[in-house]
């Protein structure tokens, strides 16, 4: 694994990493990956297994309790909030300069 | 040490004997004592003594629908209690305030339960030993230079401490069982979708399930029959009928995985064998069982696990809750926040997730590891044909040091035989039978049983006959 790869990794990942972690992470990357890899090696022939036949059941999309049961609590664990919403910052900009 | 059960504490409540005012005391009066040394415990709730005063008349009668009135239970600090911090052992969480119960909660303070506590684990339950909180480590009651098991260490050791009679861990790849095994104490996994996930912090969300940590098997058959069961809130929970039924028998038909069973250090063999000779002498039929896919469940787990954890921990962004770091912009709050918030375990595990679901690696890596939960789970279908259930030794080795397994792939060995539970979905409980020494120490082993799914009575039965209950 290559030191610019974990670096993109991590910028997928939105973590910031230190030079250490990076190095760091790389050793144990490869320490993982190949013990996991072995199931590259595994062939299930013709016969290749059907994954997700009984997962990911969903309720149905109806409200559990009444509108604004939580909200205060919510909005209270909000790190900036301004009245009853949530303060982020601007992720467009109008200056092209 | 007081040594109690809830069975022996409900009679001790009724006859009154004691109350749950005392037991909260005395529950109290361990943890000054103890847990200086041991810290199994994040929090201890100080409106637990106004919530027991509360029950103690009521607790000296009996009620079928409140089965743990007056109990004290202490939980994992990944399971929420309104009102109270919920930090997973993260930063990430350190000031975050539950804003309402996970359904076992509740479900336990529906049946009487008086919750004491949060218990230490690893950080959002990355781990085998409980070293990897950002609150720092729980050492193991019955050695305190040895870990204590991981995740749910922090709920085994309030157990094993004599704290409380019975705790709530989690479970994704063997966090109940391996903790369970090197505490001395029983734990149970439930079938997945039994128990509803419902306010547990999610790390694996088709792995994870929460359960009990008991000094009895009665004690756990108690906590799993009150938190089991269909909740509107997790849609994974199943309803009764969903699977064939699983009988109880006067005599079972165990299967052994010999060619599985490598890597063991002897004594633990030796224990393990003599459990095996114990199931001979109640008249079960012990036979080898083959199943060659689980020699490749731990690479799957540490392929799915990974992959999940790096989708349920994208919502740690420092915007609507838990900790937040001021960058230059959006992008720079993510990148920091998560820097701060998270440890190395953690990172590390998003970190690869984020390589193994990504574009190129996606079909080599999770499409595989997925395809091996479906052969796994076939091959157990096949055994359960013949067989009743199986056993395994818990964890190859008993408690190690502190300190002993620095690299994480030796540390993720330790749970080769748990997390074929977890990648099919069947229960699998852990209880403790001999142990080895150490040190001038002698340390507790756990031997695992797995049963079909819905399989919980039938592991609870041999497990009872195996303890003598």
């Amino acid at each position: 694994m290559e030191i610019e790869e974990i670096k993109h990794l991590a910028r997928l990942a939105r973590i910031a990493l230190s030079d250490a972690e990076v190095a760091a992470f790389k050793t144990d990357a490869e320490s993982i990956l190949g013990y996991v890899a072995q199931v590259q090696e595994l062939s299930f022939g013709a016969r290749k297994p059907v994954v997700g036949a009984h997962a990911n059941p969903l309720r149905a999309d109806e409200p559990l309790q009444e509108p604004g049961t939580y909200s205060d609590a919510i909005i209270g664990a909000f790190p900036k909030h301004a009245g009853r919403h949530n303060l982020v910052k601007k992720i467009l900009s109008n200056d092209n300069a | 040490m007081p040594k109690e059960t809830i069975a022996s504490l409900r009679a001790s409540f009724l006859d009154g004997s004691d109350t749950p005012s005392k037991a909260l005391a005395r529950a109290f009066s361990v943890i000054k004592e103890k847990d200086a040394d041991v810290h199994a415990y994040l929090e201890v709730y100080d409106d637990a003594a106004e919530k027991a005063r509360a029950l103690d008349a009521a607790a000296a009668t009996h009620d079928p629908s409140k089965p743990l009135l007056g109990v004290p239970v202490a939980l994992k600090n990944n399971i929420l209690v309104k009102g109270k911090k919920a930090t997973a052992a993260s930063k990430m969480l350190e000031n975050y305030v539950a804003t309402y119960d996970a359904t076992v909660t509740k479900r336990l303070e529906d049946a009487g339960a008086v919750i004491i506590g949060a218990t230490n684990l690893d950080e959002f339950a990355m781990g085998s030993s409980t070293e990897n909180s950002a609150f720092g480590l729980t050492k193991n009651p019955l050695d305190l230079s040895r870990v204590p098991g991981g995740s749910s260490g922090g709920s085994a050791a309030a157990v094993a401490m004599g704290s409380v009679p019975v705790a709530l861990g989690t479970d994704t790849g063997g966090s109940i069982r391996l903790p369970a095994s090197f505490c001395g104490l029983v734990g149970l996994k439930p079938t997945y979708g039994r128990v509803s996930r419902s306010g547990l912090i999610a790390m694996g969300s088709s792995l994870d399930q929460a359960g009990p940590f008991a000094r009895t098997v009665a004690d756990a058959e108690t906590i799993f029959n009150v938190i089991k069961g269909v909740d509107s809130y997790d849609a994974t929970t199943y309803a009764e009928g969903t699977y064939p039924e699983v009988v109880t028998k006067d005599r079972y038909r165990i299967g052994i995985p010999r060619a599985f069973l490598h890597g063991i250090e002897p004594d633990v063999m030796e224990v393990f064998n003599a459990a095996v000779e114990k199931m001979r002498a109640l008249g079960y039929d012990i036979v080898d069982v083959s199943l060659p896919m689980m020699e490749k469940g731990l690479a799957a787990y540490y392929i799915v696990m990974p992959a999940e954890v790096s989708s349920n921990l994208a919502r740690y962004d420092g915007v609507r809750y838990g900790l937040h770091v001021d960058g230059r912009d959006l992008l720079e709050d993510y990148e920091l926040t998560r820097a701060q918030g998270f440890g190395a375990e953690v990172k590390r595990r998003v970190l690869l997730g984020t390589y193994l679901l990504s574009s190129g690696y996606y079909d080599a890596y999770y499409g595989k590891a997925e395809q091996v939960r479906v052969v796994m789970r076939e091959e157990l279908a096949s055994a359960f044909k013949d067989i009743d259930c199986i056993l395994t030794p818990t964890a190859p080795i008993p408690a190690w040091k502190i300190g002993a397994k620095s690299d994480p792939l030796s540390m993720y060995l330790a749970d080769i035989f748990t997390v074929p539970a977890n990648l099919t979905g069947v229960p699998a409980l852990s209880v403790p039978f001999g142990t080895v020494n150490r040190d001038g120490k002698d340390l507790p082993i756990g031997i695992q049983l797995m049963a079909p799914h819905d399989g919980e009575q039938r592991l609870l039965h041999i497990g009872k006959q195996i303890l003598g209950e």
